[in-house]
């Protein structure tokens, strides 16, 4: 009995004990890159020393242009390749110089001609290997390897996919404003193998990356009006998809690449239809009398975010995907355009115009949250990296004499509304769309 | 009559006899609702905020002021990790793997095609490679995230341009201190002072890089136990929720955030009073991003 009461009472005063333990609630932070060395990587002596250095810059790059890591300048690094290849990082010394992340890495031939890329991160405070992957590839595809190695690091540092390993399809334009030349073009997120894909003897419009396939659709306007093609980029093939004569947006692909989405106006009024690829048959989604455009799914699938001018303005909507439902999302001053929804399903990112000015926001799905996180003169087009983190668009703007020319750019903005960045590119670029990532 | 009585009388001593181990359970068990009622009741209660406290707060109005001030000397008075080997007498937890990078571990990834993207051809004419003049870029801002420095700032974490008139009231933006100020450390106001658990929150400031911009960021709170050196260096940390670590790959990249705060050079020794380290030598932080997103 007296043994029953002791365990009762030691059970009573147990949690007493255990709040001897100090608590504390940290709720305030930074935000602020994070401080990474990118080594150069370790190769024999005379082979493949280009490629050795050439992989860490990718990387640096990569990871600075994205805002979130501040890599290192290497003349500060304290260890050299030959003693972190073979001797492993000295972590006291890297610690000192600021550093709290280090990759490094080597490279080796193999008797079958291929290279074999080797990398490692390493986190400086717990002295731990994070990651560690090996590579087997041919040396021209070294850029495309330092891509995968960026979008791993990223991966393991942010806890997102990454994006660096993706590409970006837009409109390259040249010329003067009556002659506008307008041709669609493809290059890597960084800017760089840079290609056109049409000629420019017709004008492309509006160009849109498949969620799942290294498909596109673009609309162009040759012979007999406005078609709307498909074009493979693996296999280099453009497909005439149908023509929509009366059609007002470029479709959209479903999440799964199965299906089209777009408007069209029969009869003096605009409504969201939806297209298998496999069947080609339209199935009408909205019957409303008002002007419904502008449609994107939701990465599900269940959702649909549109844009409609039934409530006497023109706002933002979201619906079943079969039109039931319909949601109402924001309620702002102005005109909003050009819903997309962010592949990661958090946010929704749109155009509006308010003021006199253009802007890019985001808006959660049930209509809260909604932050403008860039502006200009003119901007438009959001469309968003396959990890849902970053946005890329363009921006026009009135150049040369009494403001008759045109400028357009494409940029790319952390949805934190911070690090935006003009993307290069050879000509005028607009309309941007990005890849998923490669397979 | 008699006879009745002293069958009563004969059964008297042994009905006192049954009595007394009662009697000392009864004690007992009173003892023990007492105590109960002593010392368990005001867990199990939990107390009103701010009860017995209020007087240590009082007291710590001066030094919470300074604590906010922005701090030059918090910086200063840390000691800066010049040498190359400062390594303190850590009890190494994880002994600095040295193994050359040879035994990879890591799986071969499936080789990347060469040509997995063939370049489509672009149709006849080669586009002119180099424009003309390079135009200038107009220099995107290039705001990298800046370290917020001072209190007020924090809601401007994520940027947004709308109209101040269109604004919602602001009705999100809380004050982070009252938050912060909970009852757990109100009840343990009596054994670490405000003013020393404000200091050594403000220190480890500038050393947690909080998740901003990731999806559902404000769902990363993460539990940390850390134990503490008598040097007031960190021994050992523990992410608390190790499940959620090993699945979560997003929690697992803000708790590893957090771990780093607390093993930042820049914050180290922590700022705690040398003569309360058997209140200090366990920590449990919890490192919750909410108010700031």
């Amino acid at each position: 009995m007296i043994k029953k009461l002791l365990l009762l009472l030691t059970l009573i005063f147990m949690p007493n004990i255990a709040l001897a333990e100090l608590r504390v609630d940290m709720t305030k932070g930074v935000v602020e890159p994070m401080p990474i060395a990118v080594s150069s990587f370790y190769a024999a002596p005379g082979e493949n020393s280009e490629f050795a250095r050439g992989i860490p810059q990718v990387i640096s790059a990569n990871l600075e242009s994205s805002g979130l890591f501040k890599p290192l300048n290497p003349q500060a690094f304290v260890q050299d390749v030959i003693s972190l290849h073979n001797d492993g990082p000295r972590f006291g010394e890297w610690r000192a110089i600021g550093t709290q992340a280090l990759v490094s890495g080597s490279i080796s031939k193999q008797a079958d001609g291929r290279t074999r890329v080797e990398f490692r991160l390493w986190d400086v405070f717990s002295q731990q290997q994070l990651i560690g992957t090996a590579f087997m590839t041919t040396p021209d595809n070294w850029r495309r390897i330092a891509h995968i190695i960026s979008d791993e690091i990223y991966k393991r540092l942010t806890g997102e996919d990454g994006y660096f390993d993706t590409r970006i399809v837009y409109v390259a334009e040249n010329g003067p404003p009556q002659k506008r030349i307008k041709r669609l073009a493809i290059m890597d997120q960084d800017g760089q193998n840079h290609k056109y894909l049409t000629d420019g003897s017709n004008l492309v419009l509006t160009p849109r990356f498949s969620p799942s396939r290294q498909q596109i659709t673009y609309m162009s306007y040759g012979r007999g009006g406005p078609r709307v093609y498909l074009y493979d980029i693996n296999s280099g093939r453009h497909e005439v998809l149908g023509n929509f004569p009366n059609m007002t947006f470029s479709p959209r692909f479903s999440p799964d690449g199965s299906k089209v989405i777009m408007s069209m106006a029969t009869n003096g009024n605009t409504d969201i239809y939806e297209m298998p690829l496999s069947t080609r048959q339209l199935r009408r989604i909205t019957t409303n009398g008002s002007i419904d455009t502008a449609p994107s799914y939701a990465p599900d699938g269940r959702r649909i975010v549109f844009e409609s001018d039934r409530g006497g303005t023109q706002q933002l909507y979201t619906m079943d995907n079969n039109g039931g439902n319909v949601q109402r999302i924001t309620f702002g001053q102005g005109r909003y355009a050009n819903p997309v929804w962010s592949p990661r399903g958090d946010l929704i990112a749109f155009t509006r115009m308010s003021g006199g000015k253009f802007y890019i926001g985001v808006i959660r799905p049930d209509g809260s949250g909604e932050r403008l996180i860039t502006t200009a003169y003119h901007v438009e087009g959001p469309s968003w990296s396959p990890n849902g983190r970053v946005l890329t668009y363009f921006k026009e703007r009135s150049t040369g004499p009494g403001g008759t020319q045109r400028q357009a750019q494409i940029y790319t903005v952390d949805i934190t509304g911070f690090n935006e960045r003009w993307l290069r590119t050879p000509q005028d670029g607009s309309d941007p769309a990005w890849s998923p990532l490669n397979q | 009559m008699n006879a009745t009585r002293s069958h009563h009388n004969d059964q008297e001593p042994s009905t006192h006899g049954n009595l007394k181990p009662a009697f000392i359970k009864s004690v007992i068990f009173h003892v023990a609702i007492f105590l109960i009622a002593l010392f368990g009741l005001p867990f199990i209660k939990k107390e009103p905020l701010l009860l017995s406290p209020v007087s240590v707060e009082l007291v710590d109005i001066s030094e919470l002021t300074q604590t906010n001030k922005p701090p030059p000397s918090k910086i200063k008075d840390i000691p800066k990790p010049k040498e190359p080997e400062p390594v303190k007498p850590l009890p190494e937890p994880e002994p600095l793997k040295k193994e050359p990078p040879k035994p990879v571990e890591p799986e071969i990834k499936p080789e990347p095609k060469k040509d997995a993207v063939p370049p489509p051809e672009p149709k006849k004419e080669k586009p002119k490679e180099t424009p003309k003049e390079k135009p200038k870029p107009p220099e995107p801002k290039k705001e990298e995230p800046k370290p917020v420095k001072e209190d007020n700032s924090f809601d401007n974490l994520l940027k947004d341009l709308t109209p101040e008139k269109d604004k919602e009231k602001p009705n999100e933006q809380k004050d982070v201190r009252d938050d912060a100020d909970d009852g757990q450390l109100a009840n343990l106001a009596d054994k670490l002072t405000m003013s020393e658990l404000d200091s050594f929150r403000h220190q480890l400031e500038p050393c947690w890089n909080i998740p901003a911009g990731a999806k559902y960021a404000e769902d990363l709170a993460v539990e940390i136990r850390v134990v503490m050196n008598r040097d007031m260096t960190v021994r050992d940390v523990r992410i608390l929720d190790q499940g959620r670590y090993n699945r979560d790959s997003a929690f697992r990249a803000a708790a590893d955030s957090a771990t780093r705060a607390l093993r930042n050079p820049r914050c180290q020794p922590l700022r705690l009073p040398a003569d309360k380290y058997d209140q200090w030598k366990t920590i449990v932080i919890n490192f919750d991003p909410r108010n700031m997103l």
